[in-house]
């Protein structure tokens, strides 16, 4: 479904270069549920930008759907962006003077389909997250577990094939956190692709595969698949 | 994404921040109020311009003026007479472009006396045409006929004033008799009295105070036979101005006998000076309105950029899930716009009342401000222009942003 192979990202700082990616391949195949961890600066975010299409590799080719990503210009980027990948972010960022039901809607404004998803699209994946009940509500009005549910819902609501989420529980207490988690893992179960970057090795384990990132470079893989 | 949601949103937006947005929207208000206002002050003095050169003849009235004779026919002026009543035979019969065509003998401030009541006025000297050439109404009795003329008949139209300074009230005075200079005349009709009020006062009132006469009487009485001050004519279509000035010129050639004393000139040119004051009144409008236009469209640039500031990660979040540049710089464009089309709103409404309190603390009749709907259309235009332009910058530094370094943005 995704194929990335020998990615290369690199930074200027100045007058030296930074390469956060530095010779990545991976595969993604429809149903993985893939953690990656690594220590902070390892190029876990940039792998999850160049997946998402939200930034251009210096070099290396990314492959989505058979199709190859490179030669796309922004608003074809962005456009299949909105068509294939969902995100979640650590930080939820959700629009603070939306409400619940606008936010969940947000990437359906973008998403140049015929049939764009509808306030009962919205209701139906704010349901299958626990938070259908607030859909009248602002993000602040919302603790921080549920703003992430919400966010998933916005991740969800274009049916992507990819849901890409970085670092989604590091702003989270322990008790939501297994509740995400469990709610991640139970739309694995359903048949959603995620990617999941992480610090902490108990969100590791719950995933079935993961790899292990250091100076930009893949040092570990377990895919069990 | 499409404008009108974009419309809407920033609709939201300006409501979300009341104070700031109506901050921003002050130069756009005054600019779109004063706009509108002074298009109104401008139209209403261009209708009373328009007003008074119509009710002076319009551009059909064409005149005969008396000029220099030129150099090279100095020697043999003499053996042109100057404006005479034989010129305006020869128009009335050979200048077939004119409806009507009249003489003017202008006879100054005579004393007049009717009983014990003494009185001033202008005496001019007409013909029964001058009435249709100088757009003159009758309100009682008739205005002096041909047979007047030609018979030099002791006949008198009067003004309102002569009316009401010089004759019992409530009583048609037509069939009275008076004396002017010592002769005694018959009237035979009263004038419509002639109102055009402007800054508290009749403008046109000097009409009210005219006596007209036939004109061969006014030669008789006060100059030689045949001496006219003044010859009109009506053309009877204006499409045809120029033949009928040289129609004329011709004519008058033969009855002056081939020297150039005089001169045919139509109200063309007055008309063109009506229309360049009109032209440079609206000129110096629209810069003003300009002025605070941009002024004003600086304002809302401000705002934009202060908003986007605050919203970078709102713009990562967007392109994230999918907005293209294009997307980031409509929305930014059309909340924008709908900033400077409330501010274009407020700014006719306030224009409404500025006119509305203008018009009720001025006397009467002193200003006439005429709002109308191609002033409206025009701010409201203005409005929507600078929204745009004063977006353009803003929404085009929001739609650049690169998403990750938004969304990592603190
Ligand atoms: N815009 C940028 N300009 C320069 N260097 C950058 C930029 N973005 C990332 N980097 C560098 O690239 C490297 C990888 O960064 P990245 O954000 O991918 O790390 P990470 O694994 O996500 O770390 P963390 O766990 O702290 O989030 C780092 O050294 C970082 O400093
Ligand atoms: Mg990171």
């Amino acid at each position: 479904m995704l194929i990335l192979s020998k990615a290369v990202k690199e930074y200027k700082m100045g007058d030296s270069l930074v390469r956060a990616l530095n010779g990545v391949d991976l595969e993604i195949r429809k149903g993985d549920f893939l953690a990656i961890v690594g220590s902070s600066g390892s190029g876990k975010s940039t792998l999850m930008h160049a997946l998402g299409l939200m930034d251009t590799l210096t070099s290396g080719t990314l492959h989505v759907n058979e199709q190859e990503t490179s030669k796309l210009n922004s608003a074809q980027r962005a456009t299949l962006r909105s068509q294939e990948i969902g995100f979640v972010f650590q930080t939820f960022n959700l629009l603070p003077r939306l409400t619940i039901e606008n936010n969940v809607l947000l990437p359906a404004q973008y998403s140049r389909r015929a049939h764009p998803a509808k306030l009962p699209d919205a209701i139906a994946v704010l349901e299958r997250v626990g938070m259908a009940h607030r859909i009248g509500h602002k993000p602040n009005e919302l603790s921080g577990g549920e703003r992430q549910r919400v966010s998933i819902a916005r991740a969800l609501i274009n049916k992507p094939s990819l849901i890409l989420a970085d670092e989604p529980t590091g702003n989270l207490d322990s008790q939501n956190m297994v509740n995400i988690l469990k709610l991640f893992t139970d739309l694995n179960a359903e048949g959603q692709t995620i990617i999941i970057v992480t610090h902490d090795p108990d969100v590791a384990k719950n995933a079935r595969n993961f790899i292990r990132m250091r100076d930009g470079q893949i040092i570990e893989t377990d895919l069990k698949r | 994404m499409n404008f009108f949601s974009g419309l809407l949103n920033g609709f939201q937006e300006a409501w979300e921040n009341k104070f700031r947005s109506l901050l921003s929207m002050m130069g756009i208000i005054l600019g779109v109020a004063s706009l509108v206002a002074m298009m109104g002050v401008a139209e209403g003095l261009i209708r009373d311009f328009r007003a008074i050169f119509e009710r002076s003849g319009g551009i059909e009235r064409v005149s005969i003026d008396q000029t220099k004779v030129p150099e090279w026919q100095k020697t043999r002026a003499s053996i042109s007479s100057k404006r005479t009543l034989r010129d305006l035979d020869a128009i009335l019969d050979n200048v077939t472009l004119a409806d009507y065509a009249t003489a003017q003998f202008n006879a100054n401030w005579k004393e007049m006396i009717y009983g014990n009541r003494k009185y001033w006025s202008q005496i001019t000297g007409v013909t029964t045409d001058y009435q249709p050439v100088f757009n003159v109404e009758v309100a009682d009795g008739r205005f002096i006929a041909d047979i007047d003329v030609h018979e030099a008949q002791r006949v008198a139209v009067i003004g309102t004033n002569v009316l009401e300074n010089m004759f019992p009230k409530d009583v048609s005075p037509v069939g009275l008799s008076f004396n002017i200079a010592g002769l005694p005349y018959r009237i035979v009709g009263v004038l419509k009295k002639q109102m055009y009020i402007r800054g508290g006062r009749n403008i046109l009132d000097r009409l009210n105070q005219v006596v007209y006469i036939p004109v061969t009487a006014a030669q008789s009485q006060f100059g030689k036979l045949d001496e006219v001050h003044g010859i009109y004519l009506k053309a009877n279509n204006v499409a045809y101005l120029s033949e009928l000035v040289s129609q004329t010129e011709n004519t008058l050639l033969a009855t002056h006998r081939g020297i150039h004393d005089i001169e045919v000139k139509t109200r063309e040119e007055d008309l063109i000076e009506l229309k360049k004051n009109e032209a440079g009144f609206k000129y110096s409008i629209g810069s003003l309105a300009i002025i605070s236009l941009i002024i004003g469209g600086i304002g809302i640039t401000n705002v934009m950029l202060a908003s986007i500031n605050e919203r970078i990660r709102e713009i990562g979040v967007r392109k994230a899930v999918g907005a293209r540049s294009s997307d980031v710089f409509l929305q930014f464009i059309a909340e924008s716009i709908s900033i400077s089309l409330i501010g274009g709103v407020l700014g006719i409404l306030f224009s409404f009342a500025l006119v509305n309190v203008v018009m009720s603390i001025m006397p009467p009749n002193t200003v006439n401000i005429i709002l109308t709907t191609e002033a409206f259309l025009l701010g409201f235009g203005a409005s929507v222009f600078t929204g745009v332009v004063s977006g353009i910058y803003p929404a085009f530094k929001a739609a650049k942003l690169d998403p990750i370094t938004a969304l990592r943005y603190e």
